[in-house]
């Protein structure tokens, strides 16, 4: 249920008594642009490095302790066309701890009161001086040229892992333009300007003019709330304007054609990556069929990729596709030699093509709703699956006060997925490769 | 860990790779893969295989009962063809190139086989695509027959259940299969691991951008007659390392603030009865800094030791964090699972956190962390 902290800062509650554990998160969303990308994602390094009243690492992670071993960090997350800069911080429940594990040893349940002081308005008060009281001047400043050390390191070796690499080499080749595109960890060539007075000029402007979104996962009570929606107040207040709404998140547009992008890489597996546009991002009137599509297409491992890529053809040890839900495109990714390239794109084509033709049982179509039922059922029992499922929700624009996917999904029909499946548009193929030379891009005329 | 057995009076060494091998055999049913069968059921069905042993599992929110017979016959009955083996060996193939194209996949390989001279924790987990091709179905039907029956089987359940009738409904199912008879004696055949490290460093190239490093220190093991000892052992070295290597650490913040260690950082300790060793490691700018500067590091504080502050300061955390394990069912099954393999009851924790010793956590930090027993594995970009 939502609470209005004032004007562009919401508090999302959702009360999980079944949980041993709270979980707070603390974000501002942006805009993904070229202009903020890298500030967006230096900030949470700098800002998880220490407050004014926990200045360092070790006395930070020294206050955690004192909490019963609570967990605290910062990040930088994209979510289609928007960036989140969030910070974190999970405590075990309200209730007395070893109680709560002698309980659990005799199979128990307990209830009551949190002996130790409110975990979790400290939790708070500490993710609001995450943001709005950070470390003195000078400490920033060698803070800063730190993080950004590491930063350059980081962005120097994403390429390291090949797969998650080959992902993103993949949406951005096909949403370039799009904001989407910009890698989440930011641009090297940015690093330069980052000097601690930029970075200190951005973090005030984004405290004070970006939209806030807070949750509370976990056991909670109207007390709980309260003191969290005080202990964020100064936070909130540092604005004295309306916060302005970000732009929700754009659906991807239909290619023209297809593409082909191949890249070199000294690998001993070949990663392909195939986008499929589809358009349908989450909270649109077809996006349970689409997940029921995704089921049939890749999304476990009794759908289609699975079975012909893997188990009858041999071609990879992995095949799967799944949904950006914020964009409009499912993303199909296998692991192969290069030498089978050709055959691997031909199998997917042949059952993106069957799946537009609505072919396939009712047996099939059961066993997947049932897969994507104890799916969206298990994502209600972590705190972090409730907290971010909403959190990509608000950013294409919906705002809903409670998540029951099941209920949509439950509901679809073989028809709608058939009616779904002639949406799907193959987009851009991409290959990681060791030897990529000699290769032209082919345009293909698009879908159907 | 079974890499080599004796059984009927006879000695059997298998191909390295062989127990993952028929993990993804198992899945192999006359009604088609298994993986399949349990989607349709609505749950997720998946296994492991870890150097100790293998694992299948479902988890799920509806149709438990038939999920569990379905876990039962899988693990009860093998189906395997030679037909389906060879089709699986092209899957396993692509997965040992996954492996090898993951710096941190390969470093810790390389790292186990620099550990240890002779056990066969040392050996690839999946194998190498040449051991792998001598993988024949008249070997893993024999590794299936003496591995694969009650008497060496752990079955765990976490969830809203009633317990009995989870066991009676195993139970039914295997005397119903005809597999509820206990299997042929057999003896895994170790051989002696020194203490010291087969080899002080071993350096791997790799085309990657970034350096990373892993320290292993290798510690005695303590046998299959002392699980509460290696439990308790295995506690002390955590709190320890907690204090040394942890964030509230003065060593962690130097390491951080010059750049030599990042979020990556991580230290854990690996045992079983015939094995144990306690890993530091992550990505670096510079390997053959941050293992110096570790090592220097510990040598100076091994001399006085960790105060009794800072052991209760860890105490403290690691109870809060056993709370946060009972939010995830799975994590909770797969974690009592494994120390049960070991003889250990993980309930048992609490009570082992709560009487630690501070002078056995110095003990373990004099003996384990002596520099004779270490060994530093880096990848170097190239």
């Amino acid at each position: 249920m939502r609470h209005a902290l004032g004007p562009g800062a919401d508090l999302y509650v959702l009360p999980a008594q079944r949980f041993r554990t709270a979980h707070l998160l603390v974000a501002f969303e942006q805009t993904l642009a070229p202009e903020t990308v890298t500030f967006g994602s230096l900030l949470p390094r700098v800002l998880r490095r220490g407050t004014r009243r926990w200045p360092d690492m070790p006395s930070l992670a020294g206050h955690l302790e004192d909490l019963y071993g609570s967990s605290f960090g910062a990040a930088a997350t994209k979510l289609g066309d928007l960036q989140v800069v969030e910070a974190s911080f999970s405590c075990p429940g309200p209730v007395g701890l070893l109680e709560a594990v002698r309980a659990a040893r005799r199979g128990e349940r307990l209830t009551g009161s949190d002996p130790a002081g409110s975990l979790t308005r400290q939790g708070a008060v500490l993710l609001a001086e995450t943001f709005g009281s950070p470390v003195p001047a000078g400490v920033w400043g060698d803070y800063v040229a730190e993080e950004k050390d590491g930063l350059a390191r980081d962005i120097a070796s994403v390429g390291d892992d090949r797969m998650s690499h080959a992902h993103y080499r993949c949406v951005s080749e096909m949403c370039a333009g799009e904001p989407n595109s910009l890698h989440s960890l930011g641009r090297a060539e940015d690093l330069e300007e980052m000097t601690p007075d930029a970075l200190e000029r951005f973090r005030c402007s984004l405290v004070s003019e970006a939209p806030i979104v807070a949750y509370l996962a976990g056991p909670a009570d109207d007390a709980a709330v309260e003191e969290i929606e005080e202990a964020l107040a100064p936070l909130v207040r540092t604005s004295a304007r309306a916060r302005r709404p970000v732009a929700p998140s754009a659906p991807h547009p239909r290619p023209s054609q297809e593409r082909e992008v191949v890249e070199a890489a000294d690998v001993e597996q070949a990663r392909l990556v195939i986008g499929v546009q589809t358009g349908t991002v989450l909270g649109d009137p077809d996006y349970p069929a689409q997940v029921l599509y995704n089921g049939l297409l890749g999304g476990f491992v009794s759908s289609r990729l699975f079975r012909r890529i893997r188990e009858e053809a041999g071609l990879a040890y992995y095949a799967w596709s799944r949904l950006i839900a914020t964009k409009g495109i499912i993303l199909i990714s296998c692991g192969i030699q290069e030498a089978n390239y050709g055959q691997a794109v031909e199998l997917i084509r042949r059952e993106l093509d069957s799946l537009a033709k609505g072919d396939f049982t009712d047996t099939e179509f059961e066993g997947t709703r049932n897969s994507v039922l104890a799916l969206a059922k298990a994502l209600l029992d972590t705190p972090s699956g409730l907290m971010y499922g909403h959190l990509e929700l608000r950013s294409t624009g919906h705002d809903v006060d409670e998540i029951a996917p099941w209920r949509l999904l439950q509901a679809v029909t073989p028809d709608q997925v058939r009616d779904f499946g002639r949406k799907p548009a193959l987009d851009t193929i991409y290959l990681l490769g060791k030897q990529p030379t000699g290769r032209t891009q082919e345009a293909r005329p698009s879908g159907d | 860990m079974d890499a080599s057995f004796e059984t009927g009076g006879q000695v059997h060494d298998v191909p390295d790779g062989t127990a993952h091998f028929l993990e993804h055999m198992a899945f192999e049913t006359d009604q088609g893969n298994a993986l399949a069968l349990f989607a349709r059921l609505g749950v997720r069905g998946n296994a492991f295989t870890s150097s100790v042993a293998t694992a299948y599992y479902f988890t799920g929110t509806d149709n438990f009962w038939p999920a569990l017979r379905r876990l039962v016959e899988l693990v009860a009955v093998s189906r395997l063809t030679p037909k389906g083996v060879e089709a699986e060996r092209r899957v396993i193939a692509q997965e040992i190139r996954m492996y090898e194209d993951s710096p941190a996949s390969r470093l810790q390989e390389r790292l186990l086989e620099a550990l240890y001279a002779v056990h066969p924790i040392r050996r690839s987990i999946a194998g190498t695509l040449e051991a792998v091709e001598g993988i024949t179905p008249d070997g893993l039907r024999r590794c299936h027959a003496t591995f694969y029956h009650p008497s060496n089987l752990v079955f765990v359940a976490a969830g809203d259940l009633d317990p009995e009738r989870v066991f009676d409904a195993v139970e039914g199912e295997m005397d119903r299969l005809g597999v509820a008879q206990p299997g042929e004696p057999f003896r895994r055949l170790v051989p002696d691991e020194p203490l010291l490290p087969a080899s002080a460093r071993t350096v791997t190239t790799l085309p990657v951008k970034r350096p990373s490093f892993m320290l292993g220190w290798k510690d005695r093991p303590f046998g299959e007659d002392h699980p509460e000892a290696l439990f308790r052992r295995e506690v002390d070295v955590s709190l320890l390392a907690d204090v040394v290597f942890g964030p509230t650490s003065g060593l962690f913040n130097d390491l951080y603030r010059a750049g030599l260690i990042d979020e990556s950082f991580s230290v854990r300790y690996a045992s079983g009865s015939t094995f144990a060793h306690a890993v530091a490691g992550g990505t670096t700018r510079d390997a053959d800094l941050v293992s110096e500067r570790l090592l220097e590091g510990i040598s100076r504080w091994r001399q006085k030791g960790i105060t009794w502050p800072e052991l209760q300061r860890k105490r403290r955390k690691a109870h809060g964090q056993f709370v946060g394990l009972f939010d995830s069912l799975e994590g909770m099954a797969t974690l009592f699972l494994m120390y049960r393999l070991k003889g250990i009851n993980l309930f048992s924790y609490p009570d082992v956190l709560e009487t630690t010793r501070l002078e056995e956590v110095n003990r373990a930090f004099g003996e384990l962390f002596a520099p004779e027993r270490v060994t530093v594995a880096t990848v170097t970009p190239g």
